[in-house]
């Protein structure tokens, strides 16, 4: 398939690096001469200088013969231009990235579909639906939601004290006749595994597990972590992303209080919100967190402009023993970092946007995609189509790569966490787990 | 940082590449009755044996970085030199292994001096691969090796653009893999038509085959002692001309022309429009003096003589009809100066290249404005963009480099007693891989008086004029080595 790509900023970098990887045609589309060099250099891809709602630029990327059009460069006008653009020329599928909400979020504009955008992602509101996840699964550092949500697969870091560790995965076997659940990957000091019966748990190990929702807590247990009912919160930072936290949250009826540096906004956000008590300060003033509580807190959570000061808040949280501090990052390698910390998780808009992106990419047989930060390791959702020669097999008999992992399989509407005899159907969705190498057969293999 | 073991690993992966075209010389040895299978299955043996040990003994897995991809690159040439020198040293075709490393390195750089004394006596199978060497360094072994290895790909852009000719490395379409295979069947195609109009001509298919390699990869290797001299026909003169010219061109242009059908394009490059101008001036102004001294009796046989020594000088191929040293001064002199230019941009050809002569010119032009206007803003325009400064500082750099080894290794050449018209047009004519120079090295001589030393000058000039001098220039600096 050949792609544009505007914008070569860390999402349109990201997608650029994975759909070539995968095989795709990409043309990058950027302004700054410098970040086209680099790509140019560190990418296959071709890349041109220019702006992406130049018909002429377009052209030249060869918008005629592209399938599918990514906009993500910094500006909302100019992706809503490129897409409009590039659908005029013929292109079938188009992606702009906004960030005002007025245009991603108004009843008119069908989020882009009167536009004829396919898909208009607003990094900010992904960002705050995942926000409002971790902060809603305290024991997690990521969660990843599949079969309409039946199906969970949790990310997190085990504790020394942790039962499971030191024993090799296969003992667990008993307990799974009871709480069925997979391990699908372990991070382990910078590289991400794909575990078999024989892997031997280690402290500090970080954990991917795939299972039903209702099994979670009982596995949490399993794992050292206690699941707790979230009662208060503390958001810090009333940019775009806090103020929509602050309102899904507010579905909820959690208590939560919400921190700005900034009075004026904070008059604003007051005027947004109902039920949330907006607090004028600074997230890493110590004597105002103290007066508010933040050692009671069942989250805290920051997200400010400056990661640096998300970072710092988030550590100061945990200082003060706040049960859950969350973090959000914008440059997504810092996130390995965190863990070390003692920050229990962080969110990347990069990697939120380019997980919807992917998903929209790969859609067709495949129904979600979640992606792993730091280690383009990904787990998909992926229908099985009738005419798959994988249908009526065994987990077992497929050929899988052996750098991927079935972690649920749902038929009917029932959710099977597999064994190596569970028998394929057309139809059925499995869940999978994957390194980036294994994707192309996958896709190959349940098509 | 450089990691030693990527990177012979990577060197490894190009020699299997290079290695099993040393086979498709073996049909002709068949046929001719040639002594010289044991020779070529040796060679093969020794590349293929010696090449799956590096391989297997260094480590696969990684991404080659920038810098390690210059030295991929640049071992890789000196590698396929040595071991493409196997069949000349095994077959005993020269007498010591410079001579058939000279040899092998100034066909993979298509360069075409030789130090053969009597080409018509080697058997055919070893005339087939020195000239096949040609059109394999032609289009690049990097390239090659991109094309058919997907093994390479990861890092490839690095490498690709270490090999490639000009100031910018322009890919046809966006995955490498599949640019470096376009480029190799446009190449291809057009070799095709070539070989058909030779025979044509009434060459036989050995001698279509072998000049199409010199002709293409911009060589200069004929199997005949005379070159293309030999044939003294204007039909071949032409053919062999037009496709040298086709050849010193940018095969962008040629991909657009075939798969887009995009002609125009030719007229809108500057330096198509440039390289054309100079192939132009230089026929006309020499075939007029020609005729002016009375060298050859009438126009069109001055133009036909005067066409193919400027086409095959410019494209750096060096092949030739006339012994263009018997001319007068004009001529001669013209033909050196066109060493220095050579082919345009992504094309086979050798020397600084067209596009940066041309630019340096605008360069030039600008700063003249700047004196004239000391408060003028004035931007350098190149086929309707603006060159960016670094771009315009590379070109000018790496003119300084080439004309400082150019400096260098003809000094050198003069430290070592050969008259001064010798050691300019020797070096001239390695480093710009055109091949024959004048004085002891004229068209209708060749290398193989020289010493074994100026052997091994003549040797690097003609790696560091086909890598364009950065590859090979930035591995001397110690800089480069720092961790």
């Amino acid at each position: 398939m050949k792609a544009i790509i505007i914008g070569a900023g860390e999402v349109g970098y990201h997608i650029a690096e994975r759909l070539s990887r995968e095989g795709h045609d990409i043309v990058v589309v950027e302004r700054n001469p410098a970040t086209r060099q680099r790509v140019q250099e560190e990418l296959d891809v071709m890349s041109l200088e220019g702006s992406g709602s130049s018909p002429r630029v377009l052209e030249e990327a060869g918008v005629r013969e592209a399938e599918l059009i990514i906009a993500v460069a910094d500006i909302d006008e100019i992706n809503i231009a490129a897409c409009m653009l590039a659908k005029a020329y013929g292109v079938q599928h188009a992606i702009a990235r906004v960030r005002d909400p007025d245009l991603s979020e108004n009843p008119f504009l069908e989020h882009g579909k009167r536009l004829g955008i396919d898909l208009l992602i607003n990094p900010n509101i992904v960002v705050a639906e995942e926000l409002v996840t971790l902060v809603k699964t305290p024991a997690a550092a990521e969660v990843g939601k599949f079969a309409d949500g039946k199906v969970l697969m949790l990310g997190l870091q085990l504790s020394s004290q942790a039962p499971l560790v030191g024993r090799p995965l296969k003992s667990l076997r008993a307990f799974h006749s009871t709480t069925p659940f997979i391990v699908v990957g372990i991070y382990r000091r910078g590289e991400l595994l794909i575990p078999d019966g024989s892997t031997v748990v280690e402290d500090e190990d970080h954990l991917f597990f795939v299972s039903k929702r209702e099994s979670v807590n009982s596995i949490l247990t399993l794992m050292g972590k206690k699941e707790h009912i979230v009662h208060r919160v503390l958001l810090i930072g009333g940019g775009r992303v806090g103020l929509r936290v602050a309102q899904l949250l507010e579905r909820d009826h959690l208590s939560i209080k919400l921190m700005d540096r900034n009075p004026a906004r904070c008059e604003e956000l007051s005027q947004h919100l109902e039920r949330t008590l907006v607090l004028k300060g600074d997230g890493t003033d110590v004597r105002t967190l103290a007066e508010e509580g933040i050692g009671e807190m069942d989250a805290v959570v920051t997200m400010t402009d400056d990661e640096g000061a998300n970072i710092l808040a988030a550590l100061l949280a945990k200082e003060y023993k706040a049960k859950k501090a969350i973090a959000l990052i914008k440059r997504p390698h810092l996130i390995q970092l965190l863990p070390h910390l003692g920050i229990d998780a962080a969110v990347s808009p990069r990697i939120s946007t380019a997980g919807v992106i992917l998903k929209y990419v790969r859609k067709g047989r495949i129904l979600s995609v979640f992606e792993i930060p730091e280690s383009d390791a990904e787990t998909l959702e992926v229908a099985i189509s009738p005419g798959s020669r994988v249908v009526g097999q065994p987990i077992r008999a497929l050929g899988l790569p052996s750098n991927a992992i079935v972690g649920a399989v749902v038929h009917r509407g029932e959710i099977i966490i597999p064994k190596g005899d569970t028998t394929l159907h057309a139809d059925d969705r499995v869940i999978v787990f994957a390194l980036p190498a294994a994707i192309p057969a996958l896709e190959g293999l349940f098509a | 940082m450089v990691r030693p073991g990527l990177v012979l690993n990577r060197t490894a992966l190009i020699q299997l590449a290079v290695a099993p075209f040393m086979l498709t010389a073996i049909p002709f040895s068949l046929y001719y009755r040639a002594n010289d299978i044991p020779a070529l299955l040796g060679a093969f043996g020794i590349t293929v044996a010696a090449s799956l040990g590096m391989y297997a003994l260094t480590p696969r897995t990684g991404e080659v970085n920038h810098r390690e991809g210059i030295c991929v690159v640049t071992l890789a040439w000196i590698l396929a030199a040595g071991f493409g020198a196997l069949p000349f040293y095994l077959h005993g075709t020269l007498p010591t292994y410079t001579d058939a490393y000279f040899e092998a390195m100034s066909g993979f750089t298509t360069t075409g001096a030789s130090v053969l004394a009597d080409i018509e006596a080697q058997p055919k199978g070893i005339l087939f691969w020195r000239s096949l060497t040609h059109w394999l360094g032609g289009m690049g072994i990097v390239v090659l090796s991109l094309a058919v290895l997907p093994a390479l790909g990861a890092g490839g852009m690095q490498l690709y653009k270490a090999e490639v000719p000009g100031p910018s490395a322009d890919k046809l379409v966006p995955r490498l893999r599949e640019t470096a295979k376009r480029l190799y069947v446009v190449y291809a195609i057009i070799s095709v038509a070539e070989v058909a109009f030779l025979l044509l001509g009434g060459m036989s298919l050995f001698d279509s085959l072998t000049h199409m390699f010199g002709t293409m990869g911009t060589g200069g290797f004929s199997p005949k002692n005379a070159s293309v001299g030999f044939y003294k026909s204007a039909y071949i003169d032409l053919v062999i001309s037009t496709f040298m010219f086709i050849a010193g061109a940018n095969f962008l242009l040629h991909y657009n022309a075939l798969a887009r059908r995009d002609f125009q394009g030719y007229a809108k490059d500057e330096e198509f429009r440039f390289y054309t101008g100079v192939v132009g001036f230089s026929t006309v102004t020499v075939a007029l003096n020609l005729l002016v001294n009375k060298i050859y009796p009438g126009l069109l046989e001055a133009l036909r003589h005067a066409l193919f020594s400027v086409v095959s000088i410019i494209t750096t191929t060096g092949f030739a009809t006339e012994d263009f040293e018997q001319w007068p001064a004009y001529g001669h002199y013209v033909l050196i100066l066109l060493m220095f230019i050579g082919g345009c941009a992504g094309s086979t050809g050798g020397a600084i290249k067209c596009v940066r002569v041309w630019m340096l010119l605008k360069i030039a032009a600008n700063q003249l404005f700047r004196i004239i206007h000391p408060k003028g803003v004035r931007s350098l325009w190149y086929s309707g963009r603006i060159v960016p400064p670094e771009v315009a500082q590379g070109i000018q750099s790496m003119f300084v480099l080439y004309m400082l080894t150019f400096v260098l290794a003809s000094i050198s050449l003069a430290w070592l007693g050969h008259d001064s018209l010798t050691a300019i047009s020797a070096v001239a004519a390695t480093l710009g891989n055109v091949g024959p120079g004048l004085g002891t090295v004229g068209p209708m001589e060749n290398y193989f008086h020289f010493s074994l030393t100026a052997k091994w000058v003549c040797t690097l000039c003609m790696l560091i004029g086909r890598l364009e001098v950065y590859s090979v220039v930035v591995l001397l600096v110690p800089e480069f080595w720092r961790k």
